[in-house]
């Protein structure tokens, strides 16, 4: 479900070349533009609001945001971590 | 406006920026490499120990030399004929020789600025008055940090230094250009790391943090910078590098329609930091600067429009001290913001 919410943002408000949608878990993200320094920041502060942590600037790294994958990896690995369907049921 | 060549060559010369040479011989380019080393190396660190009066003469004859030891002095000079054409009525003519000359002493005094950084960089300080430090200190207040936004324009690298001796801790965006240069030795690329960065970090609170091809982290990076309340610093004048195209704005700059990449903007609209125009001039003194920080620029409007007015006050402030603008002699520069008409197959135009 956290990957679907992540490519679903991506594919929404980050691309800029519809040719590389649809997005897949795999796509690179890095390599291949998608993200470059700004849509990155969009890309955090979206999934720290999702989510509910605070991302250290030291966690940036490319290996975390290579595809939808690795972003779904580096968060289940975070303590602080909330899927988002709970942090929803939480808001309900 | 740009074409891609222009953007390549550009690229092309970060890299491998001896394609440069292509005017004048080689002689005189490694006579004008050993020129800057040894101003870089002896002359300007000397020099900074004597009386500022003293200090600036010295940079002025300095500047004085450059400019008549220029390799390509006469194509920079038919190239600044354009002056007139970008700054309207601004420069004559006969102006121009006089003014190219200005420019050199100018680069020689932000030199000797960086030299007078040492201590708490009050020798330097008691040069400089700044202008609007209380539009920055309100800005903080909000404790979203602050993004001062400035164009490669006056010495701001040293008048910024003065902002964060003054208390506010501050961090650039901006490449040492000698890190990204494929011909520099690395005994060169350490020279210019000790003799000028160091000079400078020690008035930053990290790093700068260098935006490039691959380096996605450095918005994320600025934007930790301004949630800890900091100062972060950036430059909006260069041409767009090629992955930045596709964000780059047209907007009204020097009598042209130029491209620049809005990001300072969409960076104060993703962390809410106040944006604020900052910039530095040098008095006819050549010693005196002024370093004037604008109140907040609003940022209701659409990310474009409010990159439009940063682009018109980048654009005020380069007319009205058009010396102390750093590119009228970087032609791939101008060639990229769409300043210049870029050369043809023929030759220059």
């Amino acid at each position: 479900m956290d990957d679907a919410v992540i490519r679903d943002y991506i594919g929404r408000e980050l691309v800029r070349d519809p040719a590389v949608l649809p997005l897949d878990n795999s796509t690179p993200l890095l390599d291949s533009g998608v993200l470059d320094s700004l849509s990155l920041l969009r890309l955090v502060l979206f999934i720290q609001d999702q989510f509910g942590i605070v991302m250290d600037d030291l966690d940036v790294i490319p290996e975390h945001f290579a595809d939808v994958d690795a972003i779904c990896t580096y968060l289940r690995s975070r303590p602080d971590y909330e899927a988002a369907g709970s942090r929803e049921d939480a808001r309900a | 406006m740009r074409v891609p060549e222009t953007e390549a060559k550009r690229e092309s010369r970060l890299r491998a920026p001896d394609a440069e040479q292509a005017i004048g011989t080689a002689e005189q380019w490694e006579l004008r490499r050993g020129g800057r080393l040894a101003y870089w190396g002896v002359i300007a660190p000397l020099a900074a120990r004597l009386p500022a009066k003293l200090s600036y003469q010295v940079a002025c004859a300095w500047g004085d030399l450059t400019f008549r030891l220029l390799p390509d002095r006469d194509a920079d000079l038919a190239h600044l004929r354009h002056l007139r054409e970008l700054l309207g009525d601004g420069i004559l003519p006969e102006d121009v020789e006089r003014f190219a000359r200005d420019f050199w002493r100018f680069r020689a005094c932000e030199v000797m600025d960086l030299m007078r950084l040492r201590g708490r960089a009050r020798p330097l300080a008691k040069l400089v008055e700044i202008r609007g430090k209380e539009h920055l200190a309100g800005a903080l207040e909000q404790g979203r940090g602050a993004i001062l936004c400035s164009a490669h324009f006056g010495s701001y690298l040293g008048t910024f230094s003065l902002i964060h001796a003054a208390g506010f801790p501050l961090t650039n965006i901006g490449r040492w250009d000698w890190n990204y240069r494929s011909s520099l030795s690395s005994l060169e690329r350490r020279f210019w790391d000790l003799a000028y960065a160091r000079r400078v970090l020690r008035h930053r609170q990290r790093p700068n943090l260098e935006p490039w091809k691959g380096r996605n982290q450095v918005a994320v990076q600025a934007a930790a910078a301004l949630r800890k309340n900091e100062v972060v610093t950036l430059c909006s004048d260069p041409a767009p590098l090629a992955a930045d195209r596709s964000r780059a704005v047209e907007a009204p700059f020097l009598g042209r329609r130029a491209m620049l990449v809005p990001g300072v903007v969409t960076l104060a609209k993703l962390t809410g930091a106040p944006l604020l125009m900052a910039f530095a001039h040098r008095q006819d003194d050549y010693r005196h600067q002024v370093l004037e920080i604008s109140p907040p620029v609003p940022l209701d409007d659409d990310a474009d429009s409010v990159f439009r007015r940063c682009v018109a006050a980048m654009d005020a402030a380069i007319r009205a001290n058009p010396r102390d603008w750093y590119f009228w002699f970087q032609r791939d520069e101008l060639e990229g913001l769409g300043l210049l008409a870029a050369p043809t197959a023929e030759g220059r135009t």
